[in-house]
């Protein structure tokens, strides 16, 4: 099951370079990919994440872990893990819905300390229509006892990320967006 | 997870001790909190100081919470995070709850929230 540690491969002119796969799982050793990270800038670091809510949280650990070990502030790393919170279990919820063995490819290409782009891809059902959710927050809010419980991630994402992209490869979903770090 | 509630006044204080309130426990901390809340008649404010992660499944649970409890035992909130106080902001949840600055220490005072990572 496990990979030993992520390998992350320099990312000549800006095109992502195959880089090792780390699995991540719930219960797994390789939860936490452990040895040196080195996501540094032009570099990629790339996760095989099982579609269960367990492991898309270690896989967040992991990953927020890395970065943090690269310098990347709180303020900056708290957006990161809330977009890829978002993105990794709208996958998990939705297209890979019942598929909890299914695993979803996630990369992260640093651009430190400006920006991280996060790609994820999964085979499992498009998006309705091929696009992606608009996200409207309901407002006004309505009164406490008709609020919405859910339906906020892609409002959530929407808000966070720039370059936000979909696209329908063959089976495959491929699901892309920028973070900034650092203030333009 | 584990929620510890402690009444003081007219309200009871639920100390949250979770890192993280997602996807993985949303449903479990729903009915935590409504389990903690029993049948206390009056206001329930939930002590998230220990809490450094929310996704919009934990959001979603806080407000399931809440409308379980109903209008006559307001859900309410203290010791924020900055990373739950983001997403509460972002969604504008932060104008639903009602929001006390700082933890709730022992006695009632509030102070200031642990040193969030």
């Amino acid at each position: 099951m496990a990979a030993g540690p992520p390998r992350e491969a320099p990312v000549p002119g800006g095109e992502p370079a195959s880089a090792a796969s780390t699995q991540v799982t719930a219960a797994g050793a390789a939860a936490a990919p452990q040895g040196p990270c080195r996501a540094a800038s032009g570099r990629s670091l790339t996760l095989s994440v099982r579609a269960d809510p367990a492991s898309v949280r270690a896989a967040l650990v992991a990953a927020t872990d890395c970065l943090a070990r690269h310098g990347v502030g709180p303020e900056a790393l708290g957006r990161v893990e809330l977009a890829l919170a978002e993105a990794l279990n709208n996958i998990v919820e939705h297209a890979l819905a019942g598929r909890p063995g299914a695993e979803i490819g996630l990369t992260l290409h640093c651009g430190l300390p400006v920006w991280l782009d996060c790609e994820l891809r999964d085979d499992g059902c498009p998006m309705p229509g091929g696009l992606l959710p608009r996200g409207a927050l309901p407002l006004p809010l309505p009164g406490a006892g008709a609020l919405p419980e859910g339906g906020f991630g892609w409002f959530l994402i929407r808000t966070l990320a720039e370059n936000l992209r979909y696209r329908r490869e063959g089976q495959t979903n491929l699901l892309s967006f920028r973070i900034r770090l650092a203030p333009a | 997870m584990e929620l510890i509630p402690e009444d003081r006044g007219a309200a009871r204080i639920i100390t949250v001790r979770a890192a993280r309130i997602d996807a993985s426990v949303a449903i479990r901390f729903k009915d935590a909190v409504r389990q903690a809340a029993g049948d206390w008649q009056g206001p329930v404010v939930l002590d998230l100081s220990s809490v450094t992660f929310l996704d919009s499944s934990g959001l979603g649970a806080l407000v399931g919470a809440m409308k379980l409890l109903g209008p006559d035992r307001p859900l309410e909130l203290a010791g924020l995070t900055p990373n739950v106080e983001r997403v509460l902001r972002l969604t504008r949840m932060d104008t639903v709850f009602t929001i006390h600055q700082g933890a709730v220490a022992a006695g009632g005072a509030a102070v200031r929230p642990a040193d969030a990572i």
